[in-house]
């Protein structure tokens, strides 16, 4: 489904991300993990648009994507979540997976000032499928709250219901556990896996290795902007090179 | 489990349609207020004071529309007001388009400005965008003031024909009080539908957060530019009324000092709201009339008003509305317990 | 005849690029924008004529005693006003309407104390010209341009030579880093702002004498200073200065070729299509997002 090829990008002199390589299959669930600076972040970014890559090819469903803009790539089915929470805090939290929905409606301006049946029937939408979500994530019992009232793990869990809104095929998860107790990185598997029975792809950047070893079918590790092993977690576990990667030898599982 | 799951999702639907219906009743009592308002006004100036408020009240609601909602700034919003003021009338008078269309007319071409203007702003950051459009007005003032042959310069224009709409002329304070709240009402009205339209939450999220929007397949350039559009077709509309119901026009009404008075009355009033603008400009008009013997402080008072509203009501008399509001439900919970 | 223009074109450059600087300072020194230069320029113009014709002082008196003047105003602006605005999380569209109603204050503050009239300078020198060159030049014009220069390059020497100056320079570059260091960094932004103000103050009162007296003086100057600080690059003091020479031979040359009601309609024309095709200005300053 999510093919990169070659794909490079320097920052000036610094080779951020250096000739990866990798193809993530359709209805998985694919991990990207790798120290600090290795690039997954880096490589999020060109997969979403942020980022051209200076050489190389982002391929999505056969077809090419690199340098796209992000909101035409939301468009194409990608959709992502961010390290650092990145939501409408003042909107609710209703409002905020609405705008999710974005890609996927078309009323324009004039519908909207004159209020036509077919804007207003698509609001009707907007909002069923929003509530639908956000139950989905079990979040709607708060649906009315601002979104800046919610705890930190309900914060993520929206980050995420927005995400979905916009019917993506494939879903960029960035460090989602970040800042998680355990009981709701249980919660956060437990999710993911909804999602991904869905039928949604999944790729996911994380530094929690029990929760990556746990849920994910393939990982692929980087380090220093090269791919340095993929592999089924069993097998990323017991590789020597990944390992000493890791500052230690510790792969904590 | 599953019935109350679709009894909610209906009781959502049916509140936000709820509201649909209540608006309606609202907007018919609104304008039957005003008819009868303007019906009792038998005094000119008052009548001109309300028409003054109701153009401001639509210029700085297209304000809030760029800067309460989209984030965007603009120090030079009377450029678009002198554009559809001077359009209208040379269009009405040197070219004998009947007034409607002129105002019309007027107003497109403010709003055509301000979408050439948006292409380079909305690639700015917020202190370039602030100059970009203090630059946009001074040019507008400069042109207008200069242009002696299309414009008369200094000595302005004077004449301006009366708003002619099927074979009635406006020419009383009082009808042009009733035209203009109508216009007004309207205004609002759409406003707030475009507001509760996904057209709105995008203006909203880019304004909130430019990358997570357009993460959510939201292009932020089209919508800043759309915003300043309608902000400069707002702004514009008021105006060509201003120059019609006036009846002379000049240089002097629209420097900088005007932008700024835009923008007070836009913090004062509430920023991103539907009564903040109109709250706004009915106050500081109100200030200005009643100051108008200490017409050599007006600018203190102007600043004094800004300085208010950033030291201490940073949400305007709308934000202090609500705080009041929210204190008196606290204080009914308090009693219940 | 060229010469004439050449020197009336440096001394308004040097006009514009002295209060351009002052931008350039306040941004680097505290990251936001000002929009009252030119309002303090006026001031200090006031203040000068005041000392000069009115208390009889010496004229370089007046202008050294309106600078520091110039100055404390600067600071208290900056630390009374706009830190605690700061301090309540205001945007920087929020300081930048502060400022504008500074500006407005001042406006009106002057004209309710001096009237809305123009006044003059009483001469300062005896000659009417005075012969540089083999040309005959307004002896105001080269005190403007002189005091430009003198004040632009008292500026370099104390910003890259002296402890304070350098100070200043590394709280611009990382509060952290400096506060650190021991550097009392609020102390160097309200300098940044003092200086700034001082030096327009300073400027206002060398071109009294040029274009007269009045309260709406100000308001182009602090503009197309502006406009010249981000020609050269919003945030460089050199690109101030190098932009407000860059507007000052625009206006001056197109005032004298062209037509000269439009002068500042093609300023601020070149503006516009500076910032749309670079908007880095020509130091290459970068835009922060």
């Amino acid at each position: 489904m999510l093919k990169l090829e070659n794909t490079t990008i320097k920052f000036g002199g610094l080779i951020a991300v250096n000739e990866v390589n990798v193809e993530i299959e359709e209805g998985s669930i694919f991990g990207l993990i790798g120290p600090n600076g290795a690039g997954k972040t880096t490589l999020f970014n060109i997969i979403s648009g942020v980022n051209k890559p200076t050489s190389g090819k982002v391929i999505f469903n056969g077809k090419e994507i690199q340098g796209i803009q992000p909101y035409k790539i939301n468009q194409l089915g990608i959709a992502r979540t961010y390290q650092n929470i990145n939501l409408f805090k003042k909107m609710t939290v209703l409002e905020n997976v609405m705008v999710g929905c974005h890609s996927m409606s078309k009323s324009g301006f004039f519908s909207s000032i004159f209020r036509t049946k077919g804007q207003e029937e698509e609001e009707k939408y907007i909002v069923e499928k929003s509530m639908e979500i956000l139950e989905f994530m079990e979040l709607k019992d708060k649906s009315s709250f601002k979104a800046s009232n919610l705890s930190y793990g309900e914060q993520r869990r929206l980050e995420i219901s927005r995400a979905l809104a916009s019917d993506p095929k494939l879903l960029l998860l960035d460090e989602p556990a970040a800042g998680m107790n355990g009981k709701e990185k249980e919660e956060l598997s437990e999710i993911i896996k909804k999602i991904n029975k869905k039928g949604i792809t999944v790729l996911l950047v994380e530094h929690d290795m029990k929760l990556v070893m746990k849920i994910t079918d393939t990982i692929c590790v980087l380090n220093y902007g090269k791919k340095l092993a993929l592999g089924n977690p069993l097998a990323i576990q017991n590789n020597k090179e990944v390992i000493e990667a890791y500052l230690g030898g510790g792969l904590s599982v | 489990m599953e019935n109350v799951n679709t009894n909610s999702m209906i009781d959502a639907i049916k509140n936000r349609m709820g509201i649909l219906k209540d608006n309606k009743i609202k907007t018919i009592g609104i304008i039957a207020v005003v008819a009868v308002i303007a019906y009792m006004l038998q005094e000119r100036y008052l009548s001109l004071i309300l028409c003054f408020i109701c153009i401001n009240s639509i210029a700085v609601s297209g304000l809030d529309i760029l800067f309460g909602y989209t984030g965007q700034v603009s120090f030079g919003h009377a450029g678009f007001y002198a554009i559809g003021a001077y359009t209208s009338t040379l269009l009405s008078m040197k070219a004998n388009v009947p007034v409607i269309l002129s105002i019309l007319l007027a107003a497109l071409l403010a709003m055509i400005f301000g979408t050439i203007i948006a292409f380079p702003a909305s690639k700015l950051v917020k202190h370039f965008l602030s100059l970009m459009t203090i630059a946009f007005g001074q040019m507008v003032f400069m042109f207008i003031s200069v242009t002696d042959k299309l414009t008369n310069g200094f000595s302005g224009i004077m004449n301006i024909p009366n708003i002619k709409v099927l074979g009635y002329t406006f020419t009383s304070n009082q009808s042009y009080f009733l035209l203009f709240a109508t216009v007004t009402v309207f205004v609002v009205i759409g406003k707030k539908r475009l507001i509760d339209s996904r057209i709105g939450r995008a203006l909203i999220a880019v304004r909130e957060n430019p990358h997570a929007a357009a993460g959510m397949g939201i292009n932020v350039r089209f919508y800043k530019i759309l915003a300043f559009a309608v902000s400069a077709f707002l702004t514009g509309l008021a105006g060509a009324f201003y120059a019609h119901l006036m009846g002379f026009i000049s240089p002097d009404t629209f420097t900088a000092n005007q932008s700024n008075i835009f923008m007070t009355m836009l913090l004062f009033g509430g920023i991103a709201s539907l009564v903040g603008p109109v709250i706004g400009s009915a106050i500081l008009v109100i200030v200005t009339e009643l100051m108008q013997s200490f017409v050599s402080y007006q600018m203190l008072i102007y600043a004094f008003f800004i300085l208010a509203v950033l030291f201490y009501l940073p949400n305007g008399v709308v934000g202090i509305a609500a705080k009041i509001k929210a204190f008196l439900v606290k204080r009914r919970e308090r009693k219940v317990k | 005849m060229l010469a004439q223009l050449i020197i009336g074109a440096l001394m308004i450059g040097s006009v514009y690029g002295l209060v351009g600087l002052g931008y350039g300072l306040i941004y680097k020194a505290s990251g936001l924008m000002t929009l009252a230069q030119g309002d303090m320029l006026m001031i200090g113009a006031f203040l000068g004529l005041t000392f000069y014709k009115n208390l009889k002082m010496p004229f370089i008196v007046a202008l050294l005693l309106t600078m520091i003047i110039m100055f404390f105003l600067g600071m208290f602006i900056e630390r009374i006003l706009v830190t605690k605005l700061l301090a309540k999380g205001a945007q920087m569209v929020y300081v930048i309407l502060c400022t504008i109603s500074i500006s407005m204050v001042l406006q009106n503050t002057a004209m309710l104390s001096w009237g809305s009239n123009v006044l003059q300078f009483p001469s300062i020198f005896n000659k009417n010209t005075v012969l540089v060159f083999g040309m005959k030049v307004v002896p105001e014009n080269l005190l403007a341009l002189g005091v430009g220069l003198f004040c632009m390059i008292a500026l370099h020497f104390f910003m890259n030579k002296s402890k304070f100056g350098t100070s200043m320079r590394a709280s611009a570059m990382d509060e952290m880093a400096a506060s650190s260091l021991g550097i009392n960094v609020p102390a160097t932004k309200g300098a940044s702002w003092g200086i700034a103000t001082m030096l327009a103050g300073g400027i206002g009162v060398v071109v009294g004498p040029i274009f007269g007296v009045y309260t709406s003086m100000g308001a182009m100057i602090g503009q197309k200073a502006f406009a010249g600080a981000v020609v050269g690059g919003y945030g460089n003091m050199y690109g101030a200065i190098v932009g407000g020479m860059f507007f000052g031979f625009l206006e001056t040359f197109v005032s004298a070729y062209i037509s000269s009601s439009y002068k500042d309609f093609i300023s601020f024309g070149v503006l516009i299509l500076v910032m749309i095709i670079m908007p880095k200005g020509l130091f290459n300053e970068e835009v922060m997002e």
